[in-house]
């Protein structure tokens, strides 16, 4: 090699050198995306800021995936006061964008959530956008699902990064509001929070976190009530607001029309029309979103705020986003099911009486069988559940896979009888009280600073 | 003629430097009286974000000049003071500049405490009075973000820094600012405004877990950036 080339690999060498230390993060390629049917109205908020509350309910680790394009964050220290500005920013931080990824559920060598589980809570920042250039029309942020198991077209076990993105159409869409899918979504994230072993049943009023994560208080009010009040027109230019996983099958080159994920409202009845609504499930069928990118659910909900500062639904919108595997997210939504629901044929009665004698350790074992099973019989058992949440007639197939399926977990109950705690064992809403008061009461005697 | 040519050109290389010395002139004038946001007494809001576990209480000690009937943030037009904000929820105050109670220029502080959290992460939106350089655009005052008390555990300092991997900002230097940022390792509290306008003040708690705290999970990105184009802000 002679000495001209090694300077050319050695300028190389630097500038990739370079390039390392001043990105703090790997780029990723931002899909072109129009608005769909899982684009949510929410306000912008006459204060010109989103609160976003993450919320990790896999077993997986999350990771803030840096793009670099136009709208999207990086670093803002222009002094001239002069020059106008336009970009969106975090002034308090964006989770998993640190040395230490967002941390998933913890879960044993089964895979099943350990418990007590002191890991799961949301990650809390505020989104906002700097106008006095131009609007910023579109904006996103995006994380990486790390390692995701999946099942590859020709069956074999795999595991991929799957990304996960949040979207921000701020053109202030003429669109009516709607609440009807919220409350049907924190039931089932009630159930989900139990399953992953951050409460017990009935536990919910104890963590402030998990109070505000279902709205505890504002469903206290009452569900029309809540509804009337999360659609109050008064809360300033209104922006579209989606989240999704990114598709990696035919939708790769882009998400529009025509390239939507499936969604479920969890309405009763169903019907597609009333979108955009205060809350929505979204998920890839495989062909689209690819068998990785299928995977994931992605739910996102949404407290509106209201100019009228009404005490508990507050002023700033907050959108909160949970990111699930589909295993999970289907067993919550089975256990989150009512009674009447379930009465639509002899396999979902039996699944209802089963879950409801097992509780939690029923869920555990009704998730196994369902990480079990292929994409298409997943993909079945979803259209299911959409079917059961809209009370819509079963076919003679589905009918006979909840049959299957009841069969199934019943002998999985009868022969591996899941392991109930003691009586009075009930240790992590306690234990994870204890750590609250005990968190307090460092801060408050003003010992070491740190949140332990 | 060769040295009044040259001389011409040093003459129109200055001027053309002091033209572009004033068109890039940036915050910190010796005149400005405060750090923070200008303000003008337009339309404004205040809003408190509360991303924590614990109730966010406030007191004022905010001094009102000009309109007979300026009450000040968070009073409404009957002389009630709304003092609080629940865990993970949102509170809004807006003049109202149709009415009476719009604000004309401040000074003192709203002092915000996280309720039975030691007095350590209480913080102060700091409210300063100054007649802009130009009568004609109305009074405003500066508002700034800043530690309570001296034996604060938020980290202050006289330049920006990296602190538990989020851009703290100075809070004293006279300059301004469109976004400040307080951090400790329990808590985040940032006050910005994207518009000199709404003003927005926010708690964000690191949880901890059974792998300990958030504190590595959380990064960011530099913030501090002024844009304020008003022609009489003061001292600019």
């Amino acid at each position: 090699m002679n000495w001209k080339r090694c300077h050319v690999f050695l300028v190389i060498f630097l500038v990739s050198c370079l390039v390392a230390v001043i990105s703090p993060f790997a780029g990723a390629t931002v899909p072109d995306k129009t608005t769909t049917n899982v684009d949510l109205v929410q306000y912008g908020g006459s204060a010109g800021s989103v609160v976003v509350s993450l919320v990790n309910m896999t077993p997986y680790t999350i990771k803030y995936d840096y793009v670099d394009n136009n709208n999207q964050l990086q670093d803002q220290t222009d002094q001239n006061r002069n020059t106008k500005k336009s970009f969106m920013f975090a002034p308090v931080g964006i989770p998993g964008a640190g040395s230490s990824p967002i941390p998933g559920v913890p879960v044993d060598s089964d895979g099943n959530p350990v418990s007590p589980n002191n890991t799961t809570h949301p990650f809390n920042f505020i989104l906002s956008w700097d106008d006095q250039n131009a609007l910023v029309e579109n904006s996103s942020i995006f994380w990486t699902v790390q390692n995701v198991s999946y099942t590859t077209s020709t069956g074999a076990a795999s595991t991929k990064d799957v990304t996960v993105g949040l979207w921000f159409n701020r053109q202030n869409p003429d669109k009516n509001l709607f609440s009807s899918f919220f409350a049907g979504l924190v039931s089932v994230l009630k159930v989900g929070l139990e399953f992953a072993a951050v409460i017990e049943d009935g536990g919910e009023g104890i963590i402030p976190w998990v109070c505000a994560l279902l709205a505890t208080e504002e469903f206290a009010e009452g569900t029309v009530e809540f509804a009337e009040e999360n659609t109050q027109e008064d809360n300033g230019p209104k922006m579209y607001l989606s989240a999704m996983a990114v598709p990696t099958g035919i939708c790769a080159q882009g998400i529009g029309q025509g390239c939507s994920p499936s969604y479920w409202n969890m309405s009763d009845p169903y019907d597609g029309d009333e979108l955009p609504d205060d809350a929505v499930a979204t998920q890839w069928a495989t062909a689209d979103g690819g068998y990785d990118g299928s995977e994931l659910v992605v739910t996102l909900q949404l407290l509106r705020g209201s100019m009228a500062g009404n005490s508990y639904l507050g002023t700033i919108p907050i959108a909160t986003i949970t990111v699930w595997t589909q295993e999970w997210f289907l067993a919550s939504q089975l256990a989150s099911l009512t009674q009447s629901k379930m009465e639509v044929c002899p396999g979902g009665r039996k699944i209802y009486s089963l879950l409801k004698k097992w509780k939690r350790p029923g869920w555990l074992q009704l998730a196994q069988l369902i990480r079990k099973y292929d994409p298409r019989r997943k993909q079945l058992l979803s259209q299911i559940v959409q079917a059961l949440q809209a009370k819509r007639p079963l076919t003679g197939n589905q009918k006979a896979f909840l049959t299957d399926l009841a069969a199934a977990l019943h002998h999985d109950t009868n022969f591996h009888p899941p392991q109930t705690p003691p009586k009075g064992s009930t240790t992590f809403p306690q234990g994870r009280e204890s750590r609250n008061i005990e968190q307090t009461q460092m801060l408050s005697t003003g010992g070491t600073t740190n949140v332990r | 003629m060769f040295a009044n040519v040259k001389m011409k050109s040093l003459m129109l290389l200055v001027l053309t430097l002091a033209l572009v010395g004033w068109g890039v002139k940036t915050a910190g004038a010796a005149t400005q009286a405060a750090t923070g946001v200008w303000l003008y007494n337009t339309g404004i809001s205040i809003s408190v974000v509360n991303m924590t576990d614990y109730t966010l209480k406030w007191k004022s000690t905010v001094q009102t000049y000009g309109k007979d009937n300026d009450v000040g943030p968070f009073y409404d037009g009957y002389g009630n003071f709304y003092s609080s904000v629940d865990p993970y929820r949102t509170k809004t105050w807006r003049s109202d500049s149709s009415s009476s109670i719009s604000p004309s220029n401040w000074s003192g502080d709203l002092t915000f405490t996280l309720d039975t959290v030691k007095d350590g992460y209480s913080v102060q939106i700091h409210f300063v009075q100054q007649s802009p350089a130009n009568a004609l655009a109305g009074d405003g005052c500066w508002v700034s973000l800043r530690a309570a008390n001296s034996s604060s555990s938020l980290y202050s300092t006289s330049t920006n820094a990296w602190v538990n991997n989020r851009w703290a900002t100075p809070t004293t230097d006279n300059k301004m600012h469109n976004v400040m940022t307080l951090i400790s390792d329990a808590f985040v509290v940032s006050l910005y405004s994207p518009d000199n306008k709404n003003i927005t003040l926010i708690f964000q708690q690191n949880y901890s877990s059974t792998y300990g705290s958030d504190v590595n999970i959380w990064g960011g990105y530099k913030n501090d950036w002024v844009d304020n184009d008003g022609y009489s802000v003061p001292g600019q």
